[in-house]
């Protein structure tokens, strides 16, 4: 017996002294998590480190869900929600400072979607600091810095166009260097290192991508349209110009026959777009919230209709004669909407337009148009929307959202041609836009291609994409356009008819410190005394 | 459930539920309509677990040294579990003003299915040689211990999609080319020694010293294992052979000293970690390949590596006094307490630049300190057949941040140090970091549009007379950033009490438990942002006509008044009376051979509070929730029972 409890008690400590001379009992690593190893040496893991600077790619539909459509805090659209947590709204009524959180995640980053530009740019940097020792070939070693030259010179871009110039960081930092109380650079500064990027990518990038699941990756004509884009928003109209016509003489790109369906989801990557943020199908997970914003209640069953264009940019599509709607015979106010150019059909939804199989009825309290969730302005939008969407599940939409297509850069091109005495030149373009099948609106005729014609073909033609902001800064138009009295259209149940009365919205504030946005306060208390970064002039 | 009262918050009473025809009506508030998800017709979502736990215990009293003995112990759990979700649609509908009705397309459009498998497995092994042995009147006891842990689990999920019935909820009828699955596992483990001395003399002297050294895999290398030690005595005055007070039955001096530890941050934070996202569900990943799209996972980088952190840890000071007077007639029990919580883990947001571009690992830097005293009355007695007691507790708190890693270019008055914890704000927002809780300082309401103009530059250029009228501290000429202080240093709650008094008269009881807090305040969100809707305060609103007002005029879209500020900080102090209880114990000769005792009792709970914050529950505005809780009410409960006993 006692040999018995014996033997029990030696197994028991043994047992244990054996668990207990683990020695590396506490050495743990994540179960699910790759570690610096794993990751520099594998082409795989490596080609998915760049896929990752991709999907945070900011872009026109990723600003859907956070703050309402850029177009909305613009004479564009305007939003439908009325909560503070819009951005848009703080905007349009001029109740913001550095502390009103507008926009502070592209520059502070949330980790989440969209986040912040460094996030992004300490990527690209720490892709770059281990280039050297991947083990790639030496041509895909070279494309795919190019492509991370390109994510890199876009993020800044994307922080420069809303905030102006920023700290330039070009290293993998750590906590406690130095270089991260790096200060503003200068305008030249920042603009010519954004260049530099975009030149190094359009040098390495391929011009088209023959495989076809590299489609959508960026390519020489994306890194020179960006950069034309850049350029032009600094008013350096000759380089802009010399960039645009760079992309066209690739003659890789044409424009797309069909206004409206170049963004519906089974053109994605169409022979109009020059760059574009890929979204994907629907297990992937990685969709955009368009069509389940946009729409409204009735389609989606759930929340919607976010931006509703304004009657002033309705206001800006001509009538099929190519005359503005108050100086043509052909405008009717019964019937406001008939004869209009057809690219405001295929972006806007107004009383009585066909979509998903009904008949839109925008009087107050319809099924389109519920009291609860009406639009304020009369109109709904109908730009990027999938007509065949189906509403389910997580409600994926995967249309891709256009960056830059060929129309912009005709349209750039016109403008510098405009703006250094080319007016002839100018009006080709211009009809080449006007001239797309499907739309077909009667070509400017020679020696009547005005300033104004042009910023009215740019409204219409870029309408809602996201660049108006940009635009409208660049024209010095921000009290008319972005402190503007915003109007819709009331439609009104007489008879069986209906009849549209104009009615004021809101009137909107514009203050020149708008112009940019104020750098994020809680960043800049981030700073030691003395090397706090200085705020946009005007904001406190 | 706070979902569901959320929601009904949210609804305003002129909804329609259903419709005289039968139809369920689409409620925009509810996305949809709650009450048939409540009645279960559109699927369910159930979880199975399962869960084993054992213990093993051997002791062995060793035979050659008397009062030695060796424990192993070994401690096995494990736990299973699955879950199974299916969903499917519903018909709701919508009328317009015709009277005509409309199917409003429901979500999901076709019914799915998901289900869950999770298992646990804990396995702890101890051995420890234990003493205990009495010589005379002393008594020595001793414990040396040696304690692992390792817990790991994994789960896995598949789900299928577009189900062609809703009828049959089996993952092999839904669609074969709209399945999702998903899976992962963790691991933990955990080492350490404990050991303990303890000494007593006569039961007169009391003397215990103990430690811990515990190792977490938390940490990095060489930063793993914590020493904590702990040491106290006490010293029963009552029992010496010179005390002589009358009536005093009982006096013990106590102190006690000791560290503990604290692990409980993310783990790896020492590792420099990729994680490969991209799913159905979460997002990410990036897809090539336009119209024929390939979906590529996105490898996004972990938390920047700290390679040297270590255990949080909390040094505690205890100073008391026990006495007894006349048996239980009065007693009392007082301390005094000291405790330093320093090495606090927590990442450095207000001082790293963004431009560093990564998320921020937990570091040691922030140092609090609490001190007070605790004091417990109790007295008991009866006044010829009626016995009653009461019992009172009070304890002062006095908290105070002492190291905190601050901005470095805010005010002084923006500074954290100093303050309690009530000034710290924890951010729910991952774009807002943790700080100081600020807001502006007020200054009652613009009266007239003079003051307006006439007074620091506003906020914003909508300010009129109504609204709230801020404090320019920095005398700059306008109101900025710069203006706001730290408003939280009260929401601290300095004093707690609480009150047990009862009586008894032949087997009629009565309890009463009051309890409460003083000097404390809270942030009445609830009122700034009318998350109340129709409450009778708006009635005390500013108007040019009433302009001595409690609450700015009313407005929509006007920033103003949303700021965060001090107009909207409340005196949160009450006085509950959280338990109320009468019961009758049945008297002895009624009861029959069967019964011990019968005793009827009748109980409510949170029957009163005296406060001056009407809006909601004022203990719901705390230390961790400044502002409340709106979605949880307080409950007022009564309860009527039995108690038999045989």
């Amino acid at each position: 017996m006692r040999i018995n409890r014996l033997y029990i008690i030696l197994l028991a400590v043994t047992t244990l002294l054996g668990s207990a001379c683990q020695k590396h009992f506490l050495d743990n690593a994540p179960l699910t998590q790759y570690s610096d190893a794993n990751v520099w040496q594998d082409s795989a893991l490596i080609c998915r480190f760049v896929a990752n600077i991709y999907s945070n790619i900011i872009s026109n539909y990723d600003f859907i869900a956070y703050s309402g459509m850029l177009a909305s805090i613009t004479d564009e659209s305007k939003l439908n929600h009325t909560s503070s947590v819009y951005a848009a709204n703080l905007i349009n009524t001029g109740q913001y400072t550095a502390a009103s959180n507008v926009f502070d995640s592209y520059w502070e980053g949330t980790g989440g979607n969209p986040t912040g530009v460094y996030i992004n740019v300490r990527n690209c940097n720490l892709f770059f600091a281990h280039l050297n020792t991947m083990p790639l070939s030496p041509a895909t070693r070279a494309r795919l810095a190019g492509e991370v030259h390109f994510l890199r010179a876009y993020n800044y871009q994307f922080l420069y166009s809303l905030f102006g110039r920023f700290p330039i960081i070009d290293t993998v930092l750590s906590i406690g260097d130095q270089a991260l109380n790096t200060q503003r650079a200068s305008d030249d500064s920042c603009i010519a290192y954004i260049i530099a990027d975009y030149n190094a990518a359009a040098t390495a990038l391929p011009v088209k991508y023959f495989t076809p699941t590299d489609i959508g990756r960026a390519t020489k004509g994306a890194a020179l349209a960006m950069e034309c884009r850049l350029l032009l928003n600094q008013k350096r109209y000759t380089d802009a110009a010399a960039a645009a016509r760079a992309v066209m003489d690739l003659n890789i790109y044409q424009l797309f026959p069909d206004y409206a369906a170049q963004f519906y989801p089974e053109n994605d990557d169409n022979s109009e777009t020059i760059f574009n943020k890929e979204f994907g199908s629907d297990l992937s997970g990685q969709t955009n919230m368009v069509d389940l914003s946009e729409n409204t209640s009735f389609f989606t069953g759930y929340f919607g209709l976010q931006d509703c264009p304004t009657q002033n940019i309705v206001d800006q599509y001509e009538m099929t004669d190519g005359l503005p709607y108050d100086q043509s015979p052909l405008y009717d106010p019964a019937r406001p909407y008939a004869n209009r150019d057809p690219r405001f059909a295929a972006s806007v939804l107004y009383d009585s337009s066909l979509w998903m199989g009904y008949t839109m009825d925008m009087t107050s309290g319809s099924f389109f148009n519920p009291t609860a969730d009406a639009t304020p302005t009369g109109y709904m939008l109908r730009k990027f929307l999938n007509p065949n969407n189906i509403f389910y599940g997580n409600n994926t939409n995967y249309q891709n959202c256009v960056i830059m297509r060929l129309a912009e850069i005709y349209l750039d091109y016109a403008e510098c041609q405009l703006k250094q005495g080319n007016a002839e030149e100018a009006r080709t373009y211009v009809n080449m836009l006007r001239q797309r099948p499907g739309v077909n609106m009667p070509p400017i005729p020679s020696g009547q291609m005005t300033w104004d014609a042009y910023v009215r073909e740019r409204t219409v033609e870029l309408a809602f994409e996201g660049e108006r902001f940009a635009d409208i800064r660049r024209w010095g138009l921000g009290q008319q356009l972005i402190g503007a009295a915003i109007y819709g259209m009331k439609t009104v149940n007489s008879g069986n008819k209906h009849q549209y009365q104009r009615v004021l919205v809101q009137q909107r504030y514009f203050d020149p410190k708008m112009y940019l946005f104020p750098i994020p306060i809680d960043e800049l208390t981030k700073y030691p005394a003395g090397q706090v970064l200085q705020q946009n002039p005007g904001w406190n | 459930m706070d979902y569901v009262v959320g929601q009904a918050y949210n609804t305003p009473p002129i909804r329609v539920n259903r419709f005289t025809n039968g139809f369920y009506a689409y409620v925009p508030e509810q996305r949809g309509n709650s009450y048939i998800q409540s009645r279960g017709e559109t699927g369910f979502n159930t979880t199975y677990n399962n869960s084993l736990n054992s213990t093993l215990n051997l002791q062995w009293d060793l035979p050659w040294i008397k009062g030695l003995s060796v424990v192993g112990t070994g401690a096995y759990d494990k736990g299973y579990g699955f879950r199974k979700k299916f969903a499917k649609p519903y018909d709701q509908y919508a009328i317009d003003s015709s009277g005509n009705f409309t199917r409003i397309p429901a979500y999901p459009t076709a019914p799915y299915l998901t289900e869950y498998f999770s298992q646990s497995t804990s396995l702890t092994l101890e051995g420890s040689l234990r003493y205990s042995r009495a010589f005379g009147l002393s008594h020595v006891s001793a414990l040396l211990l040696y304690t692992q842990t390792k817990v790991t689990s994994d789960l896995f999920s598949a789900g299928r999609q577009n189900f062609v019935s809703g009828a049959l909820p089996q993952l092999d009828l839904g669609d074969p080319s709209q399945t999702s699955t998903s899976g992962n596992g963790t691991l933990s483990t955990r080492q350490g020694v404990v050991g303990r001395v303890a000494y007593d003399y006569d039961s007169r002297y009391l003397l215990e010293f103990n430690f811990r050294d515990d190792g977490s895999d938390i940490f990095p290398p060489g930063h793993r294992f914590g020493f904590f030690p702990a040491i106290s005595g006490g010293w029963v005055i009552s029992r010496e052979p010179f005390f002589k007070v009358k009536d005093l039955d009982f006096l013990k001096l106590r102190g006690s000293w000791g560290v503990l530890g604290n692990d409980q941050v993310a783990p790896y934070q020492f590792l420099t970690t990729y994680s490969l996202v991209g799913s159905q569900y979460y997002g990410g990943g990036y897809t090539f390949g336009g119209a024929n799209p390939t979906f590529y996972q996105a490898l996004q980088p972990g938390v920047l590596a700290n390679p040297s952190f270590t255990w949080e840890r909390a040094m505690m000071t205890d100073i008391g006094i026990e006495a007894h007077f006349k048996g239980d007639l009065i007693t009392l029990e007082a301390d005094y307490f000291y405790k330093r919580t320093k090495d606090i883990l927590a990442p450095p947001a207000l001082q790293v630049p963004s431009v560093i571009g990564a998320t921020l690992p937990d570091f040691n830097n922030a140092i609090v300190d609490n001190r007070g005293f605790e004091i417990a009355l109790g007295h008991r007695y009866h006044i010829g057949k009626v016995s009653y007691f009461i019992d009172g507790n009070i304890s002062f708190n006095h908290n105070r941040i002492v190291s905190y890693p601050e901005s470095p270019s805010t005010p002084a008055w923006q500074k954290i140090v100093g303050s309690s914890v009530g000034g710290f704000y924890s951010s729910p927002y991952s774009f807002v970091p943790s700080g100081p809780y600020l807001g502006y300082h007020s200054q009652g309401l613009y009266q007239t549009k003079q003051e307006v103009s006439s007074g620091p530059t506003p906020l914003f250029p909508t300010a009129a007379p109504g609204d709230i009228r801020y404090a320019d501290l920095d005398k700059n000429g306008a109101i900025t950033n710069n203006d706001k202080v730290v408003i939280g240093d009260k929401f601290f709650p300095a004093i707690q009490y609480g009150i047990r008094l009862g009586a008894a008269f032949k087997g009629i009881e009565c309890n009463v438990l009051l309890q409460g807090t003083a000097n404390i305040q809270g942030y009445n969100q609830a009122a700034q942002y009318s998350l109340i809707p129709g409450e009778e305060w708006m009635m005390g609103r500013w108007t040019p006509q009433h302009t001595n007002a409690s609450f700015p005029r009313l407005w929509i879209d006007n920033q103003e008044n949303a700021q965060t500020s001090d107009y909207w900080v409340v005196n949160t102090a009450f006085l509950r009376l959280k338990n109320l209880e009468l019961a009758y114990n049945f008297p002895r000769r009624l009861l029959n051979r069967a019964f011990k005792n019968i005793r009827l009792s009748l109980s409510g709970n949170n029957l009163l509070t005296f406060t001056k914050f009407k809006w909601y529950d004022p203990e719901s505005l705390n230390i961790n929730s400044p502002t409340g809780d709106l979605s949880n009410p307080l409950l007022k409960s009564f309860t009527a029972g039995a108690t038999l006993t045989f």
